[in-house]
């Protein structure tokens, strides 16, 4: 049985009645068990995985209606409130913590039957780019196991990419979607902010985040987008989208299309051979029918400032109802008085969340909210309405997700700020709340590249359509794990 | 010049669910944490949805107070810890970077005083602390979160007041203007809570917090003015602080100053967007707005020509005004107005009584319809509005019952009168020359007759027999 | 600009408790930099254009009663109040 299927191979074996639930299921935690020793992708996996898929196995006998997902097996990123499994950030703060409802996208996937097979490692929080600031360690890069999987959904991207699931749940704030699927192989979506709901999403930056889909081909990730897209009383800031079909019209190409190439994002501080990657990619779309010219977004250098700016502040808000008198983890109130305990308490968040929430408190504080975080969303303005202004010039943006390639576990630990900038070719997709995608394209000294498409609001099905037609002209190996 | 401003908060009580989830509204009656879910609990991954009936509620006493109301409303976080504080963060309002809340800028008129309301603003309740205190004993604290996401309007005024007595009736009105327009129940515990500000002529501004009863800050004022003048007497500064009213001494007790100006570092509550307020709406609401306390005293007293005293005390009261509307006639509505404003003192002032009342519409339109013709005298009438107040019985059974009828009979009338005149000779000589004196035969006639006599009547009798004799 | 006494501000800000102020003191002050570069910004653009919500998009008012268990299931206690330290 090859586990190294897309979705849509899966669920027509097992309409075919060639594959069982359960065989898949079991054959995957066998994956699991084999490999995450090494990649640490999975925080928690489910307990009921198999007794879940025996279930839909015997539904599929009498032939009593099934849902589209048939059972397939997802990972879900730990900061995404499932009822039966903990839900901990990759943090000491939720340790123990088990929600007591599943979040929206959750239920979603379950009237589909998909499987969860477990809770997938991230940054603390959802604040990193590199998943080295998990408090249970960090996931490792199934392209070489030395090297980041990138961040901060990086036990997405790995059990993606190491075939030890079909798709998976990751959230982006900064290109933590994105990045991870650049730097595992595999495909990211980051969904115009208000396509998905967030009910069940731990807060980090509200106004910002999105939680995105990530899968082997394009295919597969317009398959989930159609599960767990639209709107939902349970958040006020999700939007009407008008329920299409993503999988719809994907083969429809880019004859005619006109293709943005955002010249700051290809120039200095980017890796040669990520730079000739993305004159790679140029080419593949000029031979498909594209028209591809250079796009200038003079604000997007200052959008990695406005960004952490921003973000920090609403992460310090957000997470300020981690108190540990509610849930949390096991430590008694006794003896203590209240601010000395949560202070206590607190002081369990790791550095880098620290770090954030000190910001964050800064740029909030009496005196500075105009010198920080107004100007900070002003400059959101800005390149909002830049991109508007290229939007009307051209169909879609290009650029590689990532300036460089996946580096060592270690190197920048200590340099938060340089992590910082790895964000610079994503963040103007969750500044502006446009959709934005990271396509496998290349692996160079075995490591992988990914490009990236951004198209303007809601236009997902035409960026799903362009990134399947680059999908399409790429023949990359298997991943050697 | 004094100078006093107030900051209320009211529940807006008369809602099914909290401000941000469905759960209850009113959490008087549940046991401990068991009107909660993820919402109000603050819990992760949850989200605040906006209830509209709050917003509409707040924008229509936004409009009672003259405010104005911007296009686009928005909400902000203000930032601190504390255990009844579930996100330890309060989802509000804020208007330091242009007015985004329900209402600003209003004014409203307390006998002849324009008072400024500097905002209105919506936002949630926290929860409750059971145990607090830093006694020894006091281990820990234990926290109910029903009360958690409850909705509120806090009302804050310019300190325009002068005096505790304006504080009083503006707050009566606004009692009666959030009943009146069916947006509060202030009398419930906890739904109606005053904070003030005072500060003497060249004295700093001292808060007072924590007055429980809205009829208690009168109180806490004047012992503050009191307070704060003789230090100034003494030529000691007066400290500008928070200070706290203590029920129990009726004193007001200097908080321990535990903050310095406290950094809430506001910003965006970005999980609701701004909600747009159309002017479509607010027309509306205006025209669903039940009558104002203004325009019913007025109409009292343009259209049945009612006292303006009586029409005040009529007018302000829900209660009152609900009794006359419901039992006038065109004829009978001075009468009424009188009966209801007079005659009900004692018998219908508090809640209880008004829950106990066994006087109906009917009941007081019987009456005065009485008493207007003659079958039955307005000291009689008295009597048996005490009646039907206790009983509930009607005019009719009261009246035969009692024995009340007028005296009908002129005959026994003038035979009554031939005795006191009997009875009463000095009286009746000094009759002759001082009016004062007829009057006091007349009240011998009504007492002999048990007030059933017909006053009027009694009076033209007695003026004949003066005149003849 | 940030010392440790401004480290220790802002951590009692966030109720956090920092063992050691100086680890953060360097790195906070080289992000603050970095963010002030947003100041030098000419920005003429009004209001980001984000999603508005109407008045009849809100939730209708009415009461949803939720689980029963709910603070028992979060506590995973019997005892129906949550129990926090004794106020200062």
């Amino acid at each position: 049985m090859n586990l190294a299927i897309s979705i849509s191979q899966y669920t027509q074996q097992i309409r075919d009645g060639t594959l069982s639930v359960e065989e898949f299921i079991a054959k995957t935690l066998e994956r699991i068990n084999n490999v995450d020793k090494t990649l640490h992708a999975f925080i928690s996996l489910n307990e009921n995985a198999v007794e879940q898929a025996k279930q839909i196995d015997k539904k599929l006998k009498v032939k009593e209606k099934v849902g589209s997902c048939l059972g397939l097996p997802i990972s879900i990123k730990d900061n995404i409130c499932t009822k039966e499994m903990k839900t901990t950030c990759a943090s000491k703060m939720l340790e123990d913590f088990i929600s007591p409802y599943d979040a929206t996208v959750i239920s979603k996937l379950k009237i589909q039957d998909a499987v969860i097979i477990g809770k997938a490692n991230l940054d603390e929080f959802a604040m990193g780019s590199t998943t080295e600031y998990s408090y249970f360690g960090p996931s490792r890069n199934p392209w070489n196991p030395d090297y980041v999987p990138g961040g901060s959904s990086g036990g997405s991207g790995v059990s993606v990419s190491a075939n030890e699931c079909l798709a998976s749940l990751g959230s982006d704030t900064g290109g933590s979607v994105r990045s991870p699927a650049s730097f595992c192989s595999v495909v990211g979506l980051k969904p115009t902010y208000g396509l998905i709901s967030r009910y069940g999403l731990v807060s980090f930056a509200n106004s910002i985040e999105q939680i995105g889909p990530l899968a082997r081909t394009v295919e597969d990730v317009a398959f989930i987008l159609n599960i767990i897209a639209g709107r939902d009383l349970h958040d006020n800031t999700t939007i009407e989208n008008g329920n299409p079909d993503y999988t719809k019209d994907l083969d429809a190409g880019v004859s005619g299309k006109k293709i943005g190439i955002v010249s700051e994002m290809v120039g200095e501080g980017v890796d040669k051979e990520v730079q000739l990657s993305t004159k790679d990619a140029v080419s593949s779309f000029e031979k498909l029918g594209a028209e591809c010219v250079s796009i200038s977004l003079d604000s997007a250098k200052h959008s990695v400032a406005a960004y952490y700016t921003l973000a920090s502040a609403e992460a310090s808000s957000n997470l300020a109802r981690f108190d540990n008198l509610r849930y949390g983890f096991d430590f008694s109130v006794e003896g203590y008085e209240y601010n000395q305990y949560i202070s206590k308490a607190r002081s369990n968040f790791g550095s880098e969340v620290t770090r954030r929430m000190l910001l964050g408190a800064f740029v909030l504080s009496a005196g500075y909210y105009g010198k920080y975080y107004q100007k900070a969303q002003k400059v959101r303005s800005l390149i909002k309405s830049q991109l508007t202004e290229s939007f009307k010039k051209v169909d879609l943006l290009l650029a590689p997700t990532m300036p460089i390639l996946p580096f060592k576990i270690g190197e920048k630990i200590d340099d938060p700020l340089k992590i910082y900038l790895l964000d610079i070719n994503t963040i103007i997709a969750n500044l502006s709340g446009i959709p934005a995608i990271s396509v496998p394209f290349a692996i160079a000294n075995g490591l992988p590249i990914g490009m990236q498409l951004f198209a303007n609001s809601l236009q997902e099905k035409q960026l799903l359509q362009a990134a399947h037609a680059l999908y399409k002209t790429t023949n990359l190996p298997e991943v050697p794990i | 010049m004094t100078k006093i401003g107030l900051e209320i908060h009211c529940q807006l009580t008369r809602l099914e669910s909290k401000l941000f989830c469905s759960c209850k509204a009113d959490y008087r009656s549940f046991e401990p944490n068991s009107n909660i879910c993820p919402v109000c609990m603050g819990l992760p991954g949850s989200l605040p949805i906006l209830n509209k009936k709050a917003v509409e509620k707040a924008a229509l006493l936004s409009i009672a107070l003259g405010c104005k109301i911007p296009p686009k409303i928005g909400f902000f976080r203000k930032n601190y810890f504390y255990p009844d504080l579930p996100k330890n963060f309060q989802i509000t309002q804020y208007n330091a970077y242009g007015p985004t809340s329900i209402g600003y800028d209003g004014t409203i008129m307390i006998e002849e005083k324009e008072i400024k309301i500097r905002r209105i603003q919506l936002e949630e309740d926290p929860g409750r602390l059971v145990y607090s205190g830093s006694s020894e004993k006091t281990e820990i604290t234990l926290v109910d979160y029903n009360r958690a996401g409850t909705p509120l309007v806090e009302m804050v005024t310019e300190p325009d007041f002068e005096n505790p007595k304006q504080v009083r009736v503006f707050l009566n009105i606004l009692a009666d203007l959030v009943e009146n327009l069916g947006i509060a129940d202030p009398y419930l515990e906890g739904a109606f809570r005053v904070d003030g500000n005072i500060s003497i002529e060249k004295g700093n501004r001292v808060e007072i917090k924590n007055v429980g009863s809205f009829r208690d800050i009168e109180k806490a004022l004047h012992f503050e003015i009191t307070r704060q003048q003789s230090l100034a007497e003494r030529g000691i500064p007066i400290p500008a602080e928070t200070r706290h009213w203590d029920e129990a001494r009726k004193i007001t007790v200097s908080s321990r100053s535990k903050e310095e100006e406290e950094d809430y570092r506001y910003f965006p509550e970005e999980d609701i967007p701004k909600i747009i307020i159309e002017k479509t709406l607010l027309e509306s609401l205006k025209n669903t707005m039940p009558e104002s306390i203004m325009s019913k005293k007025e109409r009292y007293i343009n259209k049945y020509r009612i006292p303006v005293q009586v029409a005040e005390v009529l007018s302000s009261d829900k209660f009152y005004s609900d009794l006359f509307e419901q039992s006038h006639t065109e004829k009978n509505a001075k009468e009424i107005a009188n009966l209801i404003t007079t005659d009900l003192k004692g018998f219908a002032d508090t809640k209880e009584q008004r829950e106990q009342l066994k006087l109906t519409p009917k009941h007081l339109s019987d009456l005065a319809d009485a008493i207007l013709g003659n079958k039955i005298t307005r000291n009689s009438g008295k009597v048996a509005l005490q009646e039907m107040i206790k009983t509930g019985k009607t005019l009719s059974e009261i009246i035969s019952s009692l024995d009340l009828g007028h005296v009908e009979d002129e005959s026994s009338l003038v035979k009554t009168i031939e005795e006191v005149f009997i009875e009463e000779q000095k009286a009746v000589s000094e009759a002759k020359q001082n009016s004062d004196t007829i009057n006091y035969l007349v009240g011998k006639v009504m007492r002999k007759t048990k007030g059933k006599a017909n006053p009027s009547l009694t009076l033209d009798i007695i003026r004949k027999k003066l005149d003849s004799q | 600009m940030v010392d440790r006494k401004e480290i220790e501000h802002l951590s009692d800000l966030i109720k956090i408790e920092i063992k050691d102020p100086q680890k953060y003191i360097a790195q906070v002050e080289q992000i603050l930099n970095y963010f002030d570069r947003l100041d030098k910004v000419e920005i003429t653009t009004e209001d980001l254009l984000r999603q508005e919500l109407s008045f009849d998009q809100l939730r209708e008012d009415k009461f949803v009663p939720c689980d029963d268990n709910l603070i028992e299931n979060l506590k995973k206690t019997k005892e129906n109040f949550v129990r926090a330290p004794k106020m200062d």
